[in-house]
């Protein structure tokens, strides 16, 4: 009896909050991740992407379910950046996402066209023999899952005129899909701005990636656009997550 | 009563009168903090579908957010204002009687925002009893099917029928659990003298058993609208407690 007599007037100075942080309500955020496999297929299960939304002071985190729906729960108003995550997937991350408490805050609710995450698998494979002849690239890959015939798929393709060269100081960067025709692995290739002067030596590198940005999920009759790239302010570029390892570095003489 | 008796009743009053105040003291800690601002304003219109004879007013908008529930009517022109609302997410609820209530979610508020926000209202098929339906067919039993059309007899002689099929490979098929949703398009046929609902573009692979429901539901609200706060497709006019029993088929 004592103790409970005792106890009371903390349980009073508890109210008091130091972190007066206005406006300080908190509540829900709601959003929806589907996953795709390296090709870009859309999976069944979206289910254990695990979202994490990184505030001042305290990081939230749940697992989407199997429709890819998630909800992160009393969660203060705030500025925050979400993390999207799962294992054999790259990290797809999204900045600046504004929570002002209340009901609960409907993820990307504000954007024109896109209404989901999209969160791919890594690509694993090896990228051999990299070749541009005219206008064509064609290359030779050595899968840990043999693709589909009829399936296509990217290269994000880093050039430069320095034989010493990452593809975060690539001079010119050229995304080409890539078919199987005949067994072997081919893609029509364009220059859209010149890179190099004729006779100069181009140096290049290419990563599998994949960006389908836009779905049909199965037995629906609506398009899904998502979201599935971010701008990464430290490196000022583009990050596509699921960017697969380089290929060696090849070369070839500009054309006259 | 003896002295101990009495220590009793005293130490269990006291226990409660200590239990009370201090609920006193913890609830009040749940109190929200005030609005930042109160002049924020959600505006917008609403249209009623297919009712180009019925006056737009008084169709209810609810708004409801941090600090209160805030209601608002359209004028005659389906016009609405809700203003002096503070800042937070907010819920909008459109409903008028006789019409399918929907839902719009996250709208955020803060400072002087004005947002607009329209809907659209479809009229409930209120009191209209789904008929008995009897069989469904195929192609294996009606050859001039195509294999992706299915028709279901039913029990009843005219008049159209405004069902929404809902099916699933799942036997737990319902409104809120489905992999594919439809109108029932209502057929009489030659030779017939029931009508039938027909089904058609059904996605289903060859050869899997199909789950599905039958519901009243008004034919106009052909997509539904995406709920984003369930993330289910969702028919604002659907009676959900009219509906046919468990049915099911065999892709052919």
């Amino acid at each position: 009896m004592l103790f409970l007599f005792l106890l009371s007037p903390f349980i009073f100075l508890g109210c008091h909050k130091e972190d007066d942080y206005l406006p300080g309500l908190s509540g829900n955020m709601v959003g929806y991740i589907y996953t795709f496999d390296e090709f870009g297929n859309l999976l069944v299960d979206h289910s254990h992407v695990k979202v994490t939304a990184i505030g001042m002071d305290q990081t939230y985190s749940r697992h989407s379910d199997v429709t890819g729906r998630f909800e992160l729960e009393e969660v203060p108003t705030g500025t925050f950046e979400l993390h999207f995550e799962k294992e054999g997937f790259g990290v797809l991350k999204q900045f600046g996402v504004q929570h002002l408490g209340g009901k609960p805050t409907i993820l990307l609710n504000n954007r024109s066209e896109e209404e989901a995450y999209f969160l791919y698998e890594m690509p694993a494979s090896i990228i051999d023999h990299l070749k541009i002849v005219n206008d064509s690239m064609s290359c030779e890959f050595s899968f840990a899952i043999i693709p589909n015939p009829s399936t296509s798929f990217l290269l994000k393709v880093f050039f430069s005129s320095s034989d010493h060269f990452t593809r975060h100081n690539a001079e010119y960067i050229e995304d080409v899909r890539i078919w199987q025709r005949d067994g072997n692995y081919w893609g029509k290739f364009y220059f859209n701005e010149t890179p190099s002067s004729p006779g100069e030596t181009v140096y290049y590198k290419a990563c599998r990636f994949t960006i389908p940005g836009v779905i049909r999920p199965p037995y629906q009759n609506w398009n899904v656009y998502g979201v599935d790239t971010y701008f990464d302010y430290e490196l000022n570029e583009t990050i596509y997550p699921n960017l697969g390892d380089e290929s060696e570095q090849y070369s070839f003489t500009f054309p006259e | 009563m003896n002295l101990n008796s009495i220590l009793l009743l005293f130490r269990n009053r006291a226990i409660l009168l200590t239990g009370i105040v201090l609920w006193t003291l913890t609830s009040s800690c749940e109190e929200l903090p005030e609005p930042l601002f109160t002049n924020s304003v959600i505006h917008g219109n609403i249209d009623l579908y297919d009712s180009y004879d019925e006056a737009l007013e008084n169709i209810s908008i609810t708004a409801q957010g941090p600090y209160e529930k805030k209601k608002g009517l359209t004028d005659s022109n389906g016009d609405y204002q809700i203003t002096g609302l503070g800042n937070g997410t907010y819920e909008l609820e459109f409903s008028k009687e006789g019409y399918g209530t929907k839902y719009q979610y996250g709208i955020q508020l803060f400072g002087n925002d004005t947002v607009r926000v329209r809907d659209e209202l479809y009229k409930r098929m209120t009191g209209l009893k789904l008929p008995t339906l009897y069989e469904i067919h195929t192609q294996d039993t009606y050859s001039w099917l195509s294999e992706k059309k299915i028709v279901i007899t039913t029990s009843r002689s005219q008049g159209e029928i405004p069902a929404r099929v809902f099916m699933s490979e799942d036997d737990g098929v319902s409104y809120n659990n489905f992999q594919w949703t439809s109108n029932a398009r209502t057929l009489k046929r030659n030779g017939f003298d029931k009508l039938m609902l027909i089904v058609d573009n059904l996605p289903f692979d060859s050869g899997k058993k199909v789950y599905l429901r039958v519901y009243i539901c008004n034919p106009d609200e052909h997509w539904g609208y995406f709920n984003k706060y369930t993330g289910m497709l969702t028919f604002s006019t659907l009676e959900k407690d009219e509906h046919s029993s468990l049915m099911s088929f065999t892709m052919p």
